[in-house]
């Protein structure tokens, strides 16, 4: 290590002292861009393969149950409940929700409240079932049975209560994945001050290259170090790397926004489906109670304010597939780590081939 | 020594990812009740409160599906540290399922003694070792109350006889409106207000004693006294242009008629959380053939985990303090069996009067279908709307009732006998 003191010359000691410098700058350089750089690729990996498919579960199941109970009001409304129960398309559309939300009990990453809403959900379904099945047997007993509207109204409102009911519950669990997802995007190595902790050792590491390029080539009388060049050259290439970071949480950013245009398309197909529905359930009981249960048809009629037409099946499948392909582009343009590590590797190598052979003409 | 420093600078860029761990979090207390909405608000208050004092959090959730989502989570053995079950049919399930923990060592005497001995009768439930508490009151509820609007129904007063009430009855609904208002809608559990009228009917008509073996199983659901409850409803129910609302109107939209103009109905049975309804609505008690006596409910907290913080939330939930939050941001639809509640948080004297009842020497029977084993109340649930829809098919709906009783275990049922609330 005596080569290491004062005791050497002063240019010897400042060429020992810069490639110190630079060896650790690198560190770090790489250092936090690969921490930064793996955060964005766990993020969106995270996205696509968890919240992603979790908020649609979510949707999934709004959508079907609401569905299968307008396909129920619908069945008993035409009197095809008497052949047939509350129809094929009330069993799929309950089979559906109850998939999807088995599905998103695997796939939310969202906490443990998650699974425990799931268990409110699925709670509450035996017991809409349950009231489904009441109201068929009553209306194969008789076709003009009171009871067998009121327990379809029973079970259109177990659903549809604002405190409480099925699809609010379902609702909350949206907005606890949506929170999730915007969370994942904003926090942690995701916040955007964390950009500036590889972009600014970066900045220095290249001034600290060129200023000993130019320390070199004053004292030593030559035009370039050629290893320090090619460190600078990997560096720079590292740095260029990088970008694709800054491309990768920009699809991420499209994915939350697609997300958010998704949500209120399949919103309007719901509350369409809804409102088909209701205003069939609200003609049922009417006719049961002509007078004296004004309060029910009015708060069933308080709810019936989606649109006539739904947007159609393709707006959907467009708006999944926008939702879908800027997940996967943010999981393909997050940069490649190997790349990143053969760079600072190289450069890390250069370095020292640079400089050895010039504190050597001290020796 | 060169490459030593490279290589060194080139291990750590490698070695330099980390990870983080998210810890668990066994500090806070878990509370699973049927509570939603403004309930669940109100709820949350003594919670915070709990949260302020302590410093334990407490993760609330509430559902409708109560039973199921809390059978389910018993059966994978993750159920919550808490859960407010409605009844006591309910509680008693769990605590024959060895799923619930006695308060004995829990509950301080302190806070025993702010219960009346009727309300420590009305938590304890039978084990292996005889009776222990296992419950907190968490809210209570009077029954066997009609509402009224002074105002528009001058003449009823409390000792009106059932006779008097029909009579009465007739008059107001020959005067353009219904006499009664009248819901049975409270999906999933519909039809519990009806049970609710058959349950005073007995009590008030037959006595204490029928009721009470009634309740424990003990009578059939074909024997007079019981068929005689259900044809004295009937005149009420049955009776066209007498009710308003029933099958299709929710039971929280049943009194709403009251305050119309012109009223579209008189009279509500219904409990006492109606009082925070609002208006100038007074209250008689419901008709009775012998000694005064009243129905009861609550909804109670149950232990179901050994932690120390969820020891600490049922030790503060029985406190005096803990029961004044609820009442006091409820306006009178919430009451408490605490004695030592201060009365002035009732807001006005028809509360103060129903918290004296609960609270005070009245005898008070617990609400018979809450007793009930919970095959045996949704069946009476659903046989009230039955019985709505087909009136002349109560004797096979009796029937098929009693198939019911006979079908629980005999262990199934719970004996809680009315008693006076006072010392």
């Amino acid at each position: 290590m005596t080569e290491f003191g004062i005791r050497g010359s002063t240019t010897r000691a400042t060429l020992w002292r810069s490639m110190v410098v630079l060896e650790l700058a690198l560190v770090a350089v790489f250092g936090m861009s690969a921490w930064v750089m793996q955060g964005t690729r766990a993020t969106a990996e995270r996205v696509g393969t968890h919240s992603v498919p979790s908020i649609m579960h979510i949707l999934a199941a709004h959508a079907a149950l609401v569905e299968a109970d307008e396909a129920a009001v619908g069945s008993f409304r035409s009197g095809a409940v008497g052949l047939t129960g509350p129809g094929e398309r009330y069993q799929n559309q309950i089979a559906v929700a109850a998939q999807s939300l088995t599905r998103l009990a695997v796939d939310s990453i969202a906490g443990a409240v998650v699974g425990q809403n799931i268990q409110l959900v699925q709670g509450q379904l035996a017991a809409y079932s349950g009231l489904i099945e009441q109201a068929d047997a009553h209306y194969r007993q008789d076709p003009a049975s009171a009871l067998a509207r009121a327990d379809l109204w029973y079970a259109s409102r177990l659903l549809h209560m604002p405190d409480g009911g099925i699809l609010a519950q379902l609702d909350d669990l949206l907005t606890i994945e949506r929170q999730a997802l915007a969370g994942q995007l904003s926090t942690g190595r995701m916040a955007p001050g964390w950009v500036v902790t590889w972009i600014v050792p970066a900045v220095v590491l290249l001034a600290l290259l060129v200023t000993i390029q130019v320390f070199l080539s004053r004292r030593f009388r030559r035009t370039f170090n050629p290893p320090l060049l090619a460190a600078t050259i990997a560096v720079l290439a590292a740095t260029a790397a990088m970008s694709s970071d800054f491309a990768a949480r920009g699809e991420l950013a499209a994915t939350q926004r697609a997300g958010d245009t998704l949500v209120d398309v399949w919103q309007a197909r719901i509350d369409a489906a809804d409102r088909s529905g209701q205003t069939m359930l609200r003609e049922l009981i009417a006719g049961a109670c002509p007078d004296g249960c004004r309060e029910t048809l009015d708060r069933i009629a308080a709810g019936v304010a989606g649109p006539r037409e739904a947007p159609g099946e393709q707006v959907l499948t467009a708006r999944i597939r926008d939702v879908d392909g800027h997940a996967a582009a943010a999981a393909d343009t997050t940069g490649q780590l190997i790349l990143l590590v053969l760079a600072a590797l190289a450069a890390m190598a250069l370095i020292p081939f640079g400089l050895v052979p010039r504190i050597n003409e001290y020796r | 020594m060169v490459r030593a420093v490279a290589l060194a600078a080139v291990a750590a860029l490698l070695t330099g990812s980390g990870g983080c761990a998210a810890g668990g979090d066994d500090a806070g207390v878990t509370v699973l009740a049927s509570w939603t909405g403004r309930e669940a608000t109100a709820f949350r208050e003594v919670l915070d409160r709990f949260t302020a004092r302590t410093g334990i959090r407490v993760d609330y959730q509430g559902t409708r599906a109560l039973n199921q989502v809390l059978t389910t989570e018993v059966q994978k053995g993750t159920p919550p540290d808490i859960a407010v079950l409605p009844s006591p049919g309910d509680l008693a399930s769990f605590v024959r399922r060895g799923a619930v923990r006695p308060l004995d060592d829990v509950i301080g005497t302190g806070a025993e003694q702010s219960h009346s001995p009727q309300w420590l009768r009305l938590e304890q439930i039978e084990n292996a070792n005889g009776r222990a508490r296992y419950a907190v009151a968490v809210t209570t509820s009077l029954k066997s109350l009609i509402w009224y609007d002074p105002r528009r129904v001058p003449d009823l007063s409390g000792d009106t006889t059932w006779d008097g009430l029909i009579r009465l009855s007739d008059r107001l609904s020959s005067a353009g409106g219904a006499a009664w208002c009248m819901g049975m809608g409270s999906t999933p559990v519909s039809g519990w207000p009806g049970t609710d009228w058959i349950e005073d009917l007995v009590l008030h008509q037959a006595g204490t004693a029928v009721y009470q073996r009634w309740s424990a199983g003990q009578v059939a659901w074909t024997a007079p006294e019981i068929r005689r409850a259900w044809t004295a409803w009937g005149q009420v129910a049955l009776r066209p242009g007498h009710v308003r609302g029933l099958l299709f109107t929710d039971f929280g939209d049943a009194g709403r008629a009251m305050h119309t103009d012109p009223p579209g109905c008189f009279l509500h049975h219904q409990a006492s959380f109606v009082a925070g309804d609002g208006g100038d609505l007074d209250f008689v008690p419901f008709p009775s053939n012998g000694a005064r006596a009243w129905e009861v409910s609550a909804d109670l907290a149950g232990l179901f985990t050994d932690k120390p913080q969820a020891r600490e939330l049922m030790r503060f939930l029985a406190t005096d303090e803990a029961q004044s939050i609820w009442p006091t941001v409820s306006r009178g639809s919430v009451f408490s069996a605490n004695r030592g509640v201060d009365p002035a948080i009732y807001g006005n004297a028809v509360n103060r009067r129903i918290a004296q009842i609960l609270t005070g020497p009245a005898a008070l029977c617990f609400d018979a279908s809450d007793l009930m084993p919970s095959a045996m109340t949704n069946a009476f649930y659903r046989a009230v709307l039955e019985y709505l829809q087909s009136p002349d098919r109560l004797d096979q709906i009796l029937g098929r009732l009693d198939q019911v009783r006979a079908a629980v275990p005999a262990t199934d049922w719970l004996t809680v006998p009315c008693g006076t609330g006072g010392n």
